[in-house]
C-alpha cells in the first residue's frame, strides 16, 4: 500500500456525472442501474463497516443496511455533495450508531484484551501488533475513529471528509492528529485505556 | 518554547502538503514538536491497515440489499393501505347506515299511507253499502249526479220516501 496520502484526491467530476445519470435511472425504475450503483460502492462501504465491527458477518449486515437506507432515501438526495460522499456519510453514521449502542461489548472485548502484560508487546509478531493497535482503536471516540479510518485506511481527502461530517478541513486535520496521539499515549500507557 | 505547532500544521508537515517557512523552522528548532511529529508519523504508519478484508459473496450481498429494499417496499405498501383504508371504513359504514334509514323511513312512509287509504277506501265502501240513509249518499258523492243516474224504481222508492217523511224533518234539513 502506497504510505502517502497526499495522492488521494476528490472524485472527478466524470465519476459525479455518472453516478448522477445511475441515480435517475433507478429513479426512474431502471433495475439495471440498482447493480451499477451497488458495484461502484458496495466494496468501499463494506471496507468501512468492516473497520468498526472487524468481523465479516458483521459488517456485511451493516454494508446491507447503508445501502437500503441509502436507496430508500436516494429520492430525497439533494446532490449538494456526490453520491460518494453522501454514501459514506451514511455509512459513517450508520457505523457510529452501531458502536455507540454495543459499546458496552466493546468494552468487554478490550478489557479481556487490555490483561495482556504489555511487556512482552515487543515479542509479539507484527500481526499481534497490528491486532493490538486495532483493538486499541476501538478506545478512540467513534467519532475520531472514523474521521482516522476515513482519512488513512480508506483515503477519502479531507474536503471529502468535511464535507461528509459536517466540519472544516482544519477541524478535521486537528481530529486525525490528536486521535494519532492518543493512540499513541495508548500504546505507552495501556493501563489508561477507556 | 512558544509558538508550537498547530495540530492542522502537524498533519501538513506528515503529509507533505506544504507546511509553511515559519513551521519548518519552528520544527528545526523545537525539539518537542519535532518529537511529537515523529510519533505521529510513526503512528499514522502503524495505523495503516493494508491487511485484507475478507470479502463477502457480492452477487449474495447485491441480491440481498434487492431482496430487503423489495419486502420493505411492500410492507411500507401495505401499511399506506392499511392507513388509507382507516378513514374510508368508518365513512362507508355511516353511509350504509344512512341508506338504510332512508329506505326503512321511505318504506315505512309508504306502507302507512298505503295502509291508510286502504282502510278509507273499505270504510267507504262498507258505509256505502250498509246505509239506507239518503243523506249518506249526498255525503258521499255528488247528490245531483247520483239522481241523475237513478233508475225507474229508486226514483219511484225515492218519490214514496220523501212524501212519507214529517214535513218537519224536511223542514229542518
Amino acid at each position: 500500500m502506497d504510505t502517502s496520502l497526499a495522492g488521494s484526491l476528490p472524485m472527478t467530476s466524470h465519476q459525479s456525472d455518472a453516478d448522477a445519470a445511475l441515480v435517475d435511472r433507478y429513479l426512474s425504475g431502471d433495475m439495471p442501474a440498482f447493480d451499477e450503483l451497488m458495484i461502484r460502492y458496495e466494496r468501499q462501504i463494506y471496507r468501512v463497516c468492516y473497520r468498526f465491527v472487524e468481523n465479516r458477518d458483521d459488517a456485511m449486515d451493516l454494508a446491507q443496511e447503508v445501502f437500503i437506507k441509502a436507496f430508500e432515501h436516494l429520492p430525497s438526495f439533494r446532490r449538494e455533495s456526490s453520491l460518494k460522499t453522501w454514501l459514506y456519510r451514511i455509512a459513517m453514521n450508520h457505523c457510529i450508531n452501531h458502536v455507540k449502542k454495543h459499546s458496552q461489548e466493546f468494552v468487554e472485548v478490550s478489557e479481556f484484551t487490555g490483561s495482556v502484560n504489555p511487556s512482552i508487546q515487543s515479542h509479539l509478531e507484527e500481526q499481534e501488533k497490528r491486532d493490538h493497535l486495532r483493538r486499541l482503536l476501538k478506545h478512540l471516540p467513534p467519532k475520531q475513529k472514523a474521521i482516522l479510518e476515513m482519512r488513512i485506511n480508506e483515503q477519502l481527502s479531507y474536503e471529502e471528509i468535511a464535507t461528509m461530517s459536517g466540519r472544516s478541513i482544519s477541524t478535521i486535520k486537528a481530529s486525525v492528529f490528536f486521535a494519532l496521539e492518543k493512540l499513541r499515549k495508548l500504546v505507552k500507557e495501556p493501563g489508561k485505556q477507556g | 518554547m512558544l509558538g508550537h505547532l498547530k495540530a492542522e500544521e502537524f498533519i501538513d508537515a506528515i503529509e507533505g502538503s506544504g507546511l509553511s517557512e515559519g513551521g519548518r523552522a519552528h520544527l528545526e528548532s523545537c525539539a518537542v514538536c519535532a518529537e511529537r511529529l515523529r510519533s505521529a508519523r510513526a503512528m499514522q504508519l502503524a495505523v495503516m491497515d493494508d491487511s485484507d478484508v475478507p470479502e463477502p459473496d457480492w452477487n449474495e450481498f447485491r441480491g440481498s440489499v434487492r431482496t430487503e429494499l423489495l419486502s420493505r417496499a411492500i410492507q411500507r405498501e401495505s401499511a399506506v393501505r392499511r392507513w388509507t383504508g382507516w378513514p374510508i371504513r368508518p365513512a362507508m359504514a355511516w353511509t350504509i347506515c344512512f341508506l338504510l334509514l332512508v329506505c326503512l323511513s321511505a318504506g315505512t312512509w309508504y306502507w302507512h299511507l298505503s295502509n291508510e287509504a286502504a282502510v278509507a277506501k273499505t270504510v267507504v265502501e262498507e258505509t256505502i253499502d250498509n246505509s239506507d240513509d239518503p243523506m249518506v249518499w249526498a255525503t258521499s258523492t255528488s247528490f245531483f249526479d247520483e239522481l241523475s243516474t237513478l233508475e225507474e224504481p229508486q226514483v219511484e222508492r225515492l218519490r214514496l220516501l220523501l212524501e212519507s217523511a214529517p214535513k218537519s224533518v224536511l223542514a229542518r234539513q
